[in-house]
């Protein structure tokens, strides 16, 4: 009992992140997590190449609505390879040992016709935090059009350790834009 | 003195062009050289900074000056030189040209391919008119390593063949281009 009375609250636990009703297929290929952040004063953009989303959402029912998006960290993508291999290391992404980032909806409310806002957990180099994305979806022939964009405080995920926590070379803060196409799955 | 060229002798406007870049193109080869070796960080990466806006800086001064020599007279060579060394002198002075311009526009290729937008000694960021490709910084990169060291065998033949003509033919082609010296004042 000992050993499965912890093992069940823990499936319990799991289950409600489970629990979504996957009803949109996401085109990789024209979804996008793209990054902006700030090198010695310049703004620099970049983005996570692999990521995968099980997305459920009606408009109509936004409380059975949500998404469950998985980042490679291991894709970060600046357009140089010197520097992706550093964002891989352990003082950036870690990703040896924190190979995902996660980010889970736990609300979507609506704001006005079209736009949202979605409050999710999201979890970057191990460390967890409660984020507000607003969002707007367009939904037309069975395609949705999702776009979205929110501003991340690195340091609250450790992203930036040693000499790089300082913000005079990497800035504070980075941007992040979301853009999903998806196809509705009959 | 005379801020044109005459036949015999610089002008002294040439002559603060020849100056200034001497001093910045042999401080950059040495400069260059020691933040490529230094280990990845904040001070590497502050320091990457001042060599391209110094890079940038020669660009400009090197434009200005190749519109300014080809408005003026040269001072023309002694005679006592032979055709082979003419044409050597000639072909050097055109190679150190083309040499320095080729430092700063591939340096530059370099920075623009690989993503790494950087402000001009703090000041405003560079334009950066070339899209990242991680392809095209390979060659910038190589084209930038090889005309160094092709600006390096240059300088030593230069120099030498300055040294030479002063203290071995003992004619006037070093002190014409020396602040105050020329023939005009001698």
């Amino acid at each position: 009992m000992r050993q499965i009375l912890p093992a069940m609250t823990l499936l319990a636990l799991l289950l409600p992140a489970c629990a979504l009703a996957a009803n949109w297929a996401v085109r990789p290929k024209e979804s996008e997590i793209a990054l902006e952040f700030s090198y010695l004063g310049t703004p620099v953009k970049a983005k996570f190449g692999k990521f995968t989303a099980a997305i459920a959402f009606d408009p109509a029912d936004l409380a059975h609505s949500g998404a469950h998006v998985r980042i490679d960290t291991g894709s970060f993508d600046s357009a140089n390879d010197d520097r992706d291999e550093f964002a891989r290391e352990e003082v950036w992404f870690a990703v040896a040992r924190f190979p995902e980032a996660r980010f889970l909806t736990k609300s979507i409310r609506l704001v006005s016709p079209g736009r949202y806002e979605a409050s999710a957990e999201l979890t970057i180099r191990g460390a967890t935090k409660n984020v507000i994305l607003p969002f707007t979806v367009s939904i037309a022939e069975g395609v949705a059009r999702m776009d979205g964009a929110l501003t991340l405080l690195r340091a609250d995920f450790g992203v930036g350790q040693g000499e790089w926590a300082s913000t005079k070379e990497v800035g504070a803060a980075v941007g992040v834009s979301v853009k999903v196409v998806a196809d509705r799955i009959p | 003195m005379a801020l044109r060229n005459t036949k015999d002798s610089w002008g002294s406007l040439a002559k603060t062009f020849h100056w200034v870049i001497a001093v910045l193109v042999i401080g950059m080869i040495g400069f260059g050289l020691y933040v490529h070796e230094l280990p990845r960080g904040p001070i590497k990466a502050e320091l990457m900074i001042y060599h391209k806006s110094t890079g940038i800086l020669i660009l400009a001064l090197m434009s200005a000056r190749l519109v300014w020599r080809l408005l003026n007279p040269v001072p023309v060579l002694p005679p006592a030189l032979k055709g082979w060394e003419k044409a050597v002198a000639a072909a050097t002075h055109w190679l150190l040209y083309g040499v320095v311009f080729l430092m700063p526009i591939s340096g530059y290729v370099m920075t623009a391919a690989a993503n790494v937008p950087f402000r001009f000694f703090q000041t405003f960021t560079v334009p950066l008119i070339i899209a990242p490709s991680r392809e095209l910084f390979g060659t910038a990169h190589d084209i930038h390593e090889f005309t160094s060291r092709v600006l390096i065998a240059l300088l030593v033949l230069h120099i030498g063949a300055a040294l030479r003509h002063h203290f071995l033919l003992k004619d006037d082609i070093l002190r014409r281009m020396l602040p105050g010296g020329g023939k005009e004042h001698s």
